[in-house]
């Protein structure tokens, strides 16, 4: 095990799963990448642990013994901003929409791998600290370069050219690049509250920006669908 | 009380000529007012033809007889009347005294006599040819409802489709509403008809279905009842009752055929009741061996990968002769891969689950080349370096379930590297009023003959080797179907499994959002 690629050594990750063999694997796991772990196993426990000990990422089970998970996310989201991946074993997609209206950062299905595991924690723990404005306006994502000042955009090395809207969406995609934005999101974003329920507008643009983007827009390499959940602009190559 | 006829014409073509009335023993005819008025201008006619000089007497009688002739014809009513009529002109015109009635001699009384007998048997021999020829075309009409009824029921392919025919078909044949009472639950219930039934009734029914007997109107059983009720047989079986309602009464040819067609309809009965317990058993078994091969399906594709990882993992764990990080690698890539595949037939088990509690999709429009991305992403392991080609316009969209959807497309292009060979290609568009998506392989194609049965459940390609508990295609069709598609199996033109799947197209909404949302 090496460190090298830890998204932060020191940072302090609370685990809230009631299954003592899930919990075990976690934190060999976690500890095996030098991150600190606190452990609990039910809703009570979770909030009070994150307001006394303040983890920097929480790791939350949906089924829990005293209640849904979901419900821990929402208390959470009045008062931190701490990052939420939420881990479950549920399939129907109507859950992780659910999570993600709470206000949960991300969402991995059981069973999962450590890889996946790791790639949405450093995501999360990196847009959590960079929630300030964005001090540097240009992007780099894989192949994909966009530049806020300039509203530039090129893949590898090649301008393209974007409609405004192809142009929005794939700023608010680099922005939070490697994280999984919902229809909701991006609709919200792009053209406001009265959209939401659009989201086959959203569809037909996000197919038109693949033409620009990828090699192959049947086999999108970076601007991925997560089916009835959203999109999400991979920061790594799969 | 059943007191009034319900003068019952079918909105269906009728299968036979209108029906006769009631009573048969008297040809009712009625010759209308404009027979009537004919006959009395014929006899006027022959009167005027006689005043204005045609004086020839007996050639003007023979004249009469012919007008008396035609009325018969019509009806016997008016070759009374025709003779009638004929009688007074001649003696008032042109028997002496003219312009004066009476019969002056025996000579006179012998031509009226003549005149009035020939008439009588002339339209009494007419009559009785009408008569017959009415009974042979009757016949004949019973003839055809009755095979008519035979190619209704035959055709028919539940009890109420019987029922309905019987129904329908007394109706022509009687001109009397009907109804038919099968057993359902222990209760006679209706199962067509609009005849109406009243306490009286049900209990006639009853006793007519409890002792295999005619009962009511024109029986011996209970007659004083205002209907009828028939018993449908099948064999020795009473399986339901036939009631004419409100009928006055049956003419004997009449009842021979409702007598006859009520058998049809009990044999028909039987015939469908049997075919439905022979279907119940096939299901039996059918379910008896899809849980066996469940069991074994199961057991086999949960046990394999699971012994697997426990044997990896045990060995690991227990470092027995392995320092080799070689072998280490190998058997910890051996773990994650029986794992997934473990995942994968889970996953196929839920979604059998989901499909056959009945799926309510969540309907979308989603371009189909996204939904492809997604399962081709999805099976990015699983599909190494096989080659796949995409052939899917960026703007087709369909209305579908999206994430209900890519299980479609996991699950078919999962199968075409199971059982087929690379290259795939993936292809949709659209084809006149539906959008057709194929994915097709370079493989064998599906087994000769089991094109249809490849997407049963549990279904296994005769000596396939490949893992797999056959429910991917299954699932398939499961969620085609609940989003009013089709899915078939077949060998494309060259080789190779070609599956498609057609969807009903519909028109997508308008996609451009107003301008001002488009504005920056």
């Amino acid at each position: 095990m090496t460190t090298a690629t830890s998204p932060n050594p020191a940072a302090l990750v609370l685990v809230v799963e009631d299954d003592e063999p899930m919990r075990r694997f976690l934190r060999s796991t976690l500890l095996g990448r030098d991150f600190r772990v606190i452990e609990v196993a039910t809703l009570a426990a979770g909030a009070h642990a994150v307001a006394q000990d303040a983890p920097d990422l929480v790791l939350l089970d949906l089924g829990l013994p005293d209640g849904d998970g979901i419900d821990l996310v929402r208390r959470l989201r009045g008062w931190t901003q701490v990052p939420i991946i939420v881990l479950s074993a549920r399939g129907p997609e109507d859950d992780k929409v659910a999570a993600f209206d709470a206000g949960a950062d991300d969402y991995l299905t059981k069973p999962f791998g450590v890889r996946e595991l790791f790639a949405r924690m450093r995501v999360a723990l990196r847009h959590h600290r960079a929630s300030d404005p964005p001090d540097d306006p240009v992007h780099e994502v894989g192949p994909i370069r966009l530049d806020e000042a300039r509203r530039e955009v090129t893949v590898v090395g090649a301008t393209v050219h974007l409609t405004p809207i192809e142009y929005k969406l794939l700023t608010q995609l680099v922005r939070h690049a490697g994280k999984l934005l919902t229809y909701q999101q991006l609709l919200m974003a792009i053209w406001g509250p009265a959209a939401v329920e659009r989201v086959h507008y959203l569809r037909v643009h996000m197919a038109s920006l693949r033409r620009k983007i990828e090699a192959d827009p049947a086999r999108p390499a970076w601007l991925v669908t997560e089916p009835g959940v959203g999109y999400r602009l991979r920061d790594a190559p799969p | 009380m059943l007191t009034t006829t319900v003068p019952h014409r079918p909105e269906r073509a009728p299968v036979a000529a209108p029906a006769s009335s009631w009573a048969l023993a008297e040809p009712t005819s009625r010759p209308g007012l404009r027979s009537f008025l004919a006959a009395a201008a014929g006899v006027v006619a022959i009167t005027t033809l006689g005043l204005v000089g045609f004086d020839y007497k007996p050639d003007l009688a023979m004249l009469y007889l012919v007008a008396i002739m035609l009325a018969a014809l019509v009806g016997r009513s008016l070759a009374l009347l025709a003779v009638s009529l004929a009688v007074l002109t001649f003696n008032f015109f042109f028997m002496a005294p003219r312009f004066a009635l009476g019969i002056k001699d025996v000579h006179q009384l012998a031509t009226v006599g003549i005149m009035v007998g020939a008439g009588l048997a002339i339209s009494a021999l007419t009559t009785r040819l009408r008569l017959k020829e009415r009974d042979a075309r009757d016949r004949e009409r019973r003839t055809a409802a009755l095979l008519a009824f035979t190619r209704d029921v035959v055709a028919a392919a539940d009890v109420p489709e019987i029922a309905d025919a019987a129904v329908r078909h007394v109706a022509d044949i009687l001109g009397a509403a009907a109804a038919v009472l099968v057993l359902a639950d222990g209760e006679l219930v209706r199962a067509a008809g609009d005849a109406p039934l009243t306490a009286r009734a049900s209990d006639v029914a009853r006793w007519s279905f409890e002792h295999g007997l005619p009962a009511g109107h024109g029986t011996t059983m209970l007659s004083d009842a205002h209907m009828t009720a028939i018993p449908l047989h099948a064999g020795d079986e009473v399986l339901g009752v036939l009631v004419l309602g409100g009928a006055p009464g049956v003419a004997v040819e009449q009842r021979h055929t409702i007598d006859a067609l009520a058998r049809q309809a009990g044999f028909a009965i039987g015939r469908v009741h049997l075919a439905a317990s022979a279907r119940a058993a096939t299901l039996r078994a059918r379910t008896e061996e899809l849980r066996s091969s469940l069991l074994s399906a199961v057991s086999h594709d949960l046990r394999t990968p699971l012994a697997v990882i426990t044997g990896a993992a045990t060995s690991l764990r227990d470092d027995i002769g392995r320092a080799d990080p070689d072998a280490r690698a190998e058997l910890l890539e051996t773990i994650v891969q029986e794992a997934r595949r473990l995942e994968r037939v889970l996953q196929n088990l839920l979604n059998i689950t989901r499909v056959e509690t009945g799926l309510q999709p969540t309907r979308e429009w989603v371009p189909v080349e996204e939904l492809c991305g997604a399962a081709l992403d999805r099976l990015a392991d699983v599909l190494g370096s096989r080659a796949v080609t995409v052939e899917i316009a960026a703007d087709l969209l369909v209305a579908v379930d999206p994430v209900l959807f890519e299980q479609v497309l996991i699950n078919l292009v999962e199968n075409a590297i199971k059982h087929g060979a690379p290259p795939l290609h993936i292809a949709a568009r659209h084809v006149a009023d539906h959008v057709e998506l194929t994915v097709r392989d370079h493989g064998a194609g599906p087994p000769p003959g089991c094109e249809t049965r490849v997407f049963d459940k549990f279904f296994r390609a005769p000596g396939s080797r490949a893992p797999g508990v056959g429910l991917g295609l299954a699932v398939c069709r499961g969620i085609v179907e609940a989003h009013g598609g089709t899915i078939t199996a077949g060998t494309a033109p060259g080789g190779g499994a070609l599956f498609c799947v057609r969807l009903p197209a519909a028109t997508p909404p308008n996609h451009p959002l107003p301008a001002a949302m488009e504005a920056m």
